[in-house]
């Protein structure tokens, strides 16, 4: 089937079954050509029951988000993945059986880590599911479900783009496109940006530091009101913790790789135990993040440091356990 | 399997507890640990050392070493059955970012068993010389630091395994650990006139007791003082170089508690319905290329040699299913990869590569020579029926035995012939992959491919660097071997780790009341335990 033989510097450690399967899937995303992929589920004989659906579902999600679908066809190369259980480690190995050099992509889960996350109290933790990546960059993203159809969107800003996805059979699929920006200097970082406002109950665009009101019908448009940004927030709620919890990202120079992180209050540096806890790595430096109008995830934009690509990323709060 | 079988085997441990409970009275209070009495155990082994800092990487002989290292002396961490690293000697741990820095805290109120209170000091000192030159302790106070020049994210599997003991060093050799049990005295062959340690008392430990006949004895007595609290056991006598054999009929009869078992025994034991508990595959053997002999340094030959290797006849016919056919350096339990690297069998080919080497290497020329590093009958065996293996490709092999009794992998005999392969054994001892392929690497001068950055220690370097020292097939893995013991009837908590560890200071007996007065090696007494829960050890900080 043809997998690169990257080098890819990638996390190699993750805390729970899910996140390896979702850093395993990356790794294979990132290494192997985009192709429909037949994924065979293999687990060592002792000890068993590591494998659930969980990490399988979380793992093909991830693989299908970046354009590798799990076919059900003989003809299609097959992925073969693997849970290990050594005396210290539970590891998810995912290798091709076609390969001529064998290439394997491991993720290692403590066992210890996993003994706590289930005879622990919930915890809260973020999880994060990518939705969108392109190589033109990527300003702002936001999700939204329209109250009236029910139906759910995914808008982007790129460069002076806005764009519209819905979501049909279980993908991404662009709708239209509009210019919100005429053709000129690239925007900075920051410049331009979508959110949800609560107050208003609609979806808002901010250009620099003025509010503009959105108008998603038929054609788009919009209108600046002149006025500052109030009420735009990266409160996250969560099921298992009813304090509010904020997102927060490092403070890195967009050259480095982030972290997104749980905070109790906006704006605040995350405790360490909130660090240890409730915090994802990024493959790259976390560009905005838009809460989507149901509080329950955010859009966060990154731009992987490993491929150049611009990546939207879902990220949600949810028991550890 | 075997981890099966230990589970039905607490399955029905508890099921019986379960019945017993229902049931009411006289069998509820038998389950209730008693403390005292003597496990006899027997090993094949004619000699123990007690000195981790003489110990061979990877010699048989460190197998039981270990095991009875376990009893006298304690770690800074352990590894439980979950994957945990329970606090032992150090009670926190923590490392930098980088993991090149780690710091242990070191419990307090922990003694020698001379009496001396355990400091961090003795602790580097200890293990200063077991670590690798990569990393240097040092310590101050009650904490302990680990400087290490490459990272070491695997240092608490290394620490929780092997050799990595915390001793104290006394003059004329003679060590002293913190551990459940005391070394007490040495008893030479009909058991009279007991011996103590020369020039130390009963409750010091040599640091190289070493017994050079057969049927002698060490008895190892409870340290009363263990901060993890007294064991049930009072003793435990230990007899040296029992024949496998022998050493069956004797838990059959109700002589020994717990015996090695050799895997041609294992399907005997259990069919005579004794308790036999198998950990995971802990011995591997294998054949190593030494170019003293010029035709071994053909690759060419090596491919057919190892085209022709039968591993499923050895593991399952030879060795009667007790061993796995091993196509890689690391076994399946502890690396997680191996069934990634497949075994290679192709006779057909192997003739084909045969009959293509020079006419210097054809049939008729100076046999190859293949020489069983380690004693005993099995390993004779594996180098008679590999020779078989590669007559049949037209590869004439001539086997040689063992150059001395218990000769170490590595050892060969001057006035012998050079041998261009050698059959070895390995014990595996440490918990962590990459210190065990280091050690495998190290010891038998293996290659190590410049490609490879040996630094990095994530699974996937690890297996990318075992393929490649596979890949000139300098050494060909065979088979990997568990270990076996039988239990006797009386034997209660056995639970051992099933990479090899007894804690034999969890075991108990259940035995006839009343008891004789003498609990040594005939009168078992017991004494139902009071509750006495041993210490908790505080959680550690990771």
């Amino acid at each position: 089937m043809g997998f690169a033989l990257l080098f890819l510097p990638s996390r190699l450690r993750a805390e729970s079954l899910e996140d390896a399967a979702h850093e395993l899937a990356m790794k294979v995303c990132l290494a192997a050509h985009k192709q429909p992929v037949k994924v065979a589920w293999r687990e060592a004989p002792q000890p068993s029951g590591y494998l659930s659906d969980r990490p399988k579902k979380v793992f093909l999600d991830q693989i299908s988000a970046c354009g590798m679908e799990a076919a059900e066809n003989s003809d299609a190369p097959i992925l073969t993945v693997t849970i290990e259980v050594t005396p210290s480690k539970v590891l998810l190995i995912a290798s091709s059986a076609e390969a001529v050099s064998p290439q394997i992509y491991v993720i290692e889960v403590p066992r210890a880590s996993l003994f706590v996350a289930r005879e622990t109290a919930p915890a809260t933790q973020l999880k994060r599911e990518l939705l969108w990546q392109q190589e033109t960059p990527i300003q702002s993203a936001l999700e939204w479900q329209d109250p009236t159809t029910m139906e759910r969107f995914l808008f982007l800003l790129s460069e002076s783009l806005f764009m519209r996805f819905d979501f049909e059979n279980g993908v991404w699929k662009w709708m239209d496109s509009a210019q919100f920006l005429p053709v000129g200097p690239r925007l900075r970082a920051g410049e331009a940006s979508l959110f949800y406002s609560h107050a208003k109950e609609r979806v808002e665009l901010v250009l620099g530091k003025e509010v503009c009101d959105l108008h998603l019908t038929s054609h788009f448009n919009y209108t600046c009101l002149g006025t500052e940004v109030l009420d735009r927030t990266t409160e996250l709620s969560s099921t298992c913790d009813e304090s509010p919890r904020y997102l927060v990202t490092g403070k890195g120079d967009y050259t480095q790789t982030d972290r997104i992180t749980l905070a109790s209050a906006a704006g605040a540096a995350a405790a360490a135990d909130e660090t240890y806890r409730g915090s994802l790595d990024m493959p790259g430096p976390v560009l905005d993040i838009s809460v989507a109008e149901n509080a329950k995830a955010a859009a966060a934009v990154v731009k992987n440091l490993s491929t150049g690509n611009y990546e939207v990323y879902r990220i949600t709060a949810v028991c550890s356990n | 399997m075997r981890f099966i079988e230990s589970r039905l085997f607490a399955a029905t441990s508890l099921l019986s507890l379960a019945t017993q409970i229902l049931l009411g009275s006289p069998a509820t209070a038998a389950t209730h640990p008693k403390y005292g009495g003597t496990l006899r155990v027997e090993v094949h082994a004619l000699s123990v050392s007690l000195d981790p800092r003489e110990w061979q990487a990877g010699s048989l002989e460190s197998a039981t070493n270990q095991k009875m290292a376990e009893l006298v002396f304690e770690r800074l961490l352990a590894l439980d059955s979950y994957g945990r690293f329970q606090p032992a000697l150090a009670t926190e741990w923590s490392h930098d970012g980088s993991t090149k820095r780690w710091r242990f805290l070191i419990r307090a109120g922990v003694k020698f068993s001379d009496g001396t209170a355990l400091g961090a000091e003795d602790v580097a000192l200890a293990l200063q010389p077991l670590l690798p030159a990569t990393q240097q302790i040092s310590a101050s106070g009650n904490v302990m630091v680990i400087q290490s020049s490459v990272p070491a994210p695997d240092l608490l599997e290394q620490l929780a395994s092997g050799r990595y003991f915390v001793y104290r060093a006394l003059p004329r050799g003679v060590l002293v650990g913190t551990g459940p049990f005391v070394l007490g005295e040495v008893q030479r062959g009909g058991g009279l006139g007991a011996e103590q340690n020369p020039g130390s008392s009963p409750s010091e430990t040599s640091g190289a007791r070493t017994a050079p006949g057969g049927g002698e004895h060490l008895y190892f007595r409870a340290n009363q003082e263990a901060w993890t609290g007294r064991p049930f056991l009072d003793g435990i006598d230990v007899t040296l170089g029992v024949p496998p054999l022998r050493a069956m009929f004797d838990v059959q009869l109700g002589k020994a508690d717990l015996i090695e078992l050799v895997p041609e025994l294992v399907p005997r034991a259990r069919q005579a319905n004794l308790r036999v508990w198998s950990s995971e595959p802990l011995t591997l053997y294998g054949l190593r290329f030494d170019d003293t002999q010029v035709v071994a340094s053909d690759v060419r030959l090596r491919e057919a040699f190892s085209l022709s290797l039968d591993r499923g006849t050895l593991a399952n016919v030879l060795l009667q299913k007790q061993a796995e056919p091993a196509a890689a350096l690391l076994p399946e339990w502890l690396s997680g990869y191996a069934f990634l690297i497949g075994v290679d069998t192709n006779l057909e080919r192997a003739k084909e590569l045969r009959r293509a080497l020079p006419a210097s290497e054809a049939a008729g020329a100076a046999p190859l020579r293949l020489r069983v590093d380690p004693a005993g009958d099995l390993a004779k065996l594996l180098g008679e029926r590999v020779a078989v293996n590669a007559r049949q490709a037209g590869i004439f092999v001539e086997v040689l035995p063992s150059p001395v009794p218990r000769a170490g992998a590595a050892t060969t005999a001057r006035s012998d012939p050079p041998a261009g392969v050698h059959l070895f054994a390995w014990h595996y001892s440490s918990l962590s992959p990459r210190a065990e392929l280091d050690s495998l690497v190290a010891a038998y001068n293996l290659t190590e491919p410049s490609a490879v950055n040996a630094a990095r220690t994530d699974d996937e370097q690890l297996y990318a660097r075992e393929r490649r020292v596979l890949e000139d097939r300098r050494v060909l893995p065979l088979i990997v071997e568990a270990e076996s013991v039988g239990l006797g009837a009386s034997v209660r908590d056995w639970m051992p780790r099933r990479w090899g560890e007894w804690h034999l200071d969890d075991v108990w007996l259940e035995l006839p009341e009343p008891a004789a007065a003498d609990s040594r090696n005939t009168g078992n007494s017991a004494v139902e335990a009071v509750p006495q829960p041993r210490p908790a050890a505080p959680g550690a900080k990771p």
